[in-house]
């Protein structure tokens, strides 16, 4: 057997708290049971539909794009991994997983491009592609990360590890202010 | 035409369909894996409706839906919006938690095309 310590992780970490930390398989099932445990953790807090709902978004995307995929598990489900952190002021809520390098940049542009919106200029983007999708690759509406970058009100995080000839790893991070009570 | 109702599950919504009344009632929560295929059978009910040409009332009672699902939804109301402008007799009430600010946002979203009668209710 290993023997594990975890004092180096802990002090890595120590201004911060990590609710939730997954990786291995996500299908469905997985989405719905840690969406459940999600809404009990943050019970307390006012911006916890949100949260919530970028978490299903990002662990959804895992279940349909990732690139990696785990042979023996039933159903569909995607290979990735999700954090999310709570700081002083802040919520983090970070996904990964691998996507096709191809991919890679029209990935970034998005982000770049829901990132230069305002509040405004998000909500008529959102209301054209979600009547207008032009994405072939997408499977749901094409609209996830527009209404990820609506909920969180702050820039989103994309980057970019390269890890093979076809395979890159891709983390997004999505920030959310605490709200004062 | 008998009434289907369709039980809610952990991710998806209650779906009740009733064809004497011209009623569909969608509540709940709705994130399943394949909202298309979810919601196909609501499209086909819909579309034998507006070809019978009956009188319909939609209740939307949603407290969560995910983006495939929202544009499943958007379908919906573009084709009630539609059978409405060939004069189909439509009513649509979008139903929200007295303090969900954002689901009521949602919903005057959503509706800010629509020319079919459509209400907000809170409950």
């Amino acid at each position: 057997m290993n023997s594990v310590n975890l004092y180096d992780q802990y002090e890595a970490i120590k201004d911060h708290k990590i609710l939730l930390s997954f990786k291995g398989a996500i299908s469905q099932e997985v989405v719905t049971e840690f969406g459940s445990m999600i809404r009990s953790s943050l019970s307390t807090e006012t911006n916890t539909k949100k949260i919530f709902a970028v978490f299903i978004e990002l662990a959804q995307n895992i279940v349909r794009y990732s690139v990696e995929k785990e042979p023996s598990s039933e159903g569909n489900s995607g290979v990735g991994i999700i954090i999310l952190r709570e700081k002083k002021d802040f919520f983090y809520l970070s996904s990964g997983n691998l996507v096709l390098k191809d991919k890679v940049q029209k990935i970034k542009d998005r982000c770049e491009t829901v990132n230069s919106m305002n509040k405004d200029e998000l909500k008529a983007y959102y209301q054209e592609k979600i009547r207008n999708p032009t994405d072939a690759d997408s499977k749901g509406a094409g609209v996830g990360l527009i209404d990820i970058a609506r909920k969180s009100e702050n820039p989103l995080q994309c980057e970019i590890t390269p890890v093979d000839d076809f395979n890159s790893f891709m983390t997004l991070t999505v920030t959310f202010n605490k709200e004062i009570q | 035409m008998e009434k289907i109702v369709i039980p809610k599950s952990k991710s998806s919504p209650e779906v009740i369909m009733d064809y004497e009344n011209g009623l569909l009632e969608i509540i709940g929560e709705s994130y399943p894996e394949n909202s298309l295929g979810f919601y196909k059978p609501v499209y086909d009910w819909l579309n034998k409706c507006i070809q019978d040409k009956i009188q319909l009332k939609v209740n939307f009672k949603l407290n969560y839906f995910n983006t495939s699902s929202s544009k499943c939804v958007i379908d919906i109301l573009d084709s009630l919006d539609k059978y409405y402008s060939n004069s189909g007799i439509v009513e649509i009430n979008w139903y929200y938690e007295e303090d969900d600010d954002d689901m009521k946002e949602t919903g005057e979203e959503f509706s800010s095309d629509l020319k079919a009668p459509f209400q907000l209710v809170y409950y």
